[in-house]
């Protein structure tokens, strides 16, 4: 059964990773090294600190992207071109099919973050760029188990990519949309859609991943690479990476194949 | 070899010549407002946004967003390639960029230096005034952290506003800060410094050489600024026959 599953892998990582996207991966590398020094050169003080913070953050976005379109479009090939129905005709079971995607996903996310630990040297010690590197790689680990979940469900690629990022944007904004609830109780706690609002963040703060489960740029700041950080994001992503994972696989389970 | 000769204009139909002719109308146009938009024309700076909303868009990055903000203001003087003079500039919209800038990242040192080495360099004296109370700002919520700009601000205030009373105040507020705030001796008596009967350039190169002494400026861009100031502030002392 386990080597199945690693064959299944296997199969389904030489779909995705290839010559075009190594040299997608070799421009993202650069364009992080080039926009740092471009805004190095315009800061007058904390040049170097502005710089690293920057490619740091433009490097996470990019590779963000870049995992959601990866892993949406590959799984979405497989609903295109009738691979489940063949896939579930061989002896696989469907929980052996989202097991190879997560191993497609921990690969795919380690491969997708080596523009970090490139690029990122040019502006910091190397402790930090092996720490901003961990930390991205976890987040592309979030992601591509939220893509996986959006894409197994809706099955359209643009409808799961945008699915995906609006959940990521969303998880990423809770706390500040929280925060100015919370300021706006004052003016606003007699209106209903005020406390239905109020309501519905909250709730959504238990349901999408806390802010810990996402890199800190402001972290970088401090120049000390800060392993507890670390050590709560691995936490955070592994407890919602699972949870993600067996909601993937009721899905999974329900799915009818046989059109 | 092959003989190219053509046939009359009149073969082609007249559509086509009328397009033809159409668009290069069009293109004349275009190139004649393209060259017009070329033209050098100054924009204003434009009110800031709250802070929440730029924390917000930040996406939990406040400080490289604070940090970019503060640059794209800093690029505002250049438009289209050329430098605008900062008088320029709307100073209320500008002292509202900088509240925001250091809002959005209190630790930043890159408001508090705009306001006291960039934008302080104007003639018109409200205009440094709104440059002196932005430190002061800074200065009240971290004294630790600006007392150094203070130092700053003391000394626009005696040599660009010549307003004494306002320098000897601002120097008061530094050396009533209680003993916990770490900061050199000189600092503390900022009022010796003001009373004495220096001018401008050597009190500045005084406070340049104190500072660069003190060991209190860590970041090397910045060190770097403070030495170049200091080689034009000789500079300037020897044509003078300081």
């Amino acid at each position: 059964m386990f080597s199945q599953t690693i064959a299944l892998f296997r199969y389904l990582l030489s779909g995705l990773i290839n010559t075009r996207l190594l040299i997608l991966l070799l421009g993202i590398t650069l364009t992080g090294i080039l926009s740092g020094q471009y805004i190095s050169e315009l800061a007058i003080i904390n040049s170097k600190l502005i710089g690293l913070a920057f490619t740091a953050e433009l490097l996470r976005y990019c590779l963000l992207f870049f995992m959601v379109v990866s892993i949406a479009y590959r799984i979405s090939q497989d609903y295109e071109l009738g691979q489940f129905d063949r896939l579930l005709s061989m002896p696989i079971t469907r929980a052996q099919y989202v097991f190879s995607q997560l191993l497609v996903i921990l690969t795919a996310g380690f491969i997708f973050s080596i523009p970090v630990i490139v690029s990122m040297p040019f502006f910091a010690s190397f402790p930090l760029a092996v720490y901003w590197f961990l930390s991205v790689y976890l987040e592309l680990i979030l992601i591509g188990l939220f893509t996986m979940l959006a894409i197994l469900s809706l099955e359209k690629l643009p409808v799961a990519i945008i699915f995906s990022v609006a959940a990521y944007l969303l998880s990423r904004l809770i706390p500040q949309i929280n925060s100015a609830l919370e300021q706006s109780v004052d003016y606003y706690s007699d209106e209903v859609t005020f406390r239905f609002s109020e309501y519905l963040f909250k709730l959504l703060q238990y349901v999408l991943p806390t802010s810990s489960s996402f890199a800190q740029n402001n972290i970088l700041f401090e120049l000390v690479v800060n392993w507890e950080n670390l050590i709560e994001q691995s936490l955070s992503v592994f407890i919602y990476g699972g949870f993600l994972l067996f909601i993937s696989l009721i899905d999974f389970y329900r799915k009818e194949f046989n059109h | 070899m092959r003989n190219n000769s053509y046939r009359s204009v009149k073969q082609v139909p007249l559509l086509i010549l009328c397009m033809a002719v159409f668009f290069m109308l069009l293109q004349l146009e275009l190139s004649i407002k393209q060259k017009e938009n070329n033209k050098y024309s100054f924009q204003q700076l434009t009110k800031p946004q709250n802070v929440d909303f730029y924390r917000m868009i930040s996406l939990g990055s406040n400080r490289l967003m604070s940090y970019l903000l503060a640059i794209g203001l800093q690029l505002h003087d250049n438009q289209k390639g050329k430098h605008v003079s900062y008088s320029r500039l709307d100073y209320d919209f500008l002292s509202q960029w900088l509240r925001t800038v250091y809002l959005l990242n209190p630790d930043s040192e890159y408001p508090a230096f705009l306001a006291s080495r960039v934008y302080s360099q104007v003639k018109e004296k409200n205009k440094v005034r709104l440059m002196i109370q932005q430190i002061e700002l800074m200065f009240e919520s971290n004294p630790q952290k600006f007392w150094r700009r203070m130092t700053e601000a003391c000394l626009l205030a005696k040599h660009q506003l010549k307003d004494l009373d306002l320098a000897l105040n601002l120097a008061k507020q530094i050396s009533s800060l209680p003993q916990s705030i770490k900061m050199p001796f000189w600092a503390r008596d900022m009022k010796l410094i003001l009373l004495d009967e220096l001018d401008q350039n050597e009190s500045a190169a005084l406070l340049i050489v104190s500072l660069l002494q003190s060991g209190q400026i860590i970041d090397t861009d910045e060190k770097r600024f403070l030495e170049f100031r200091l080689s034009k502030i000789k500079q300037k002392m020897s044509e003078f026959g300081q």
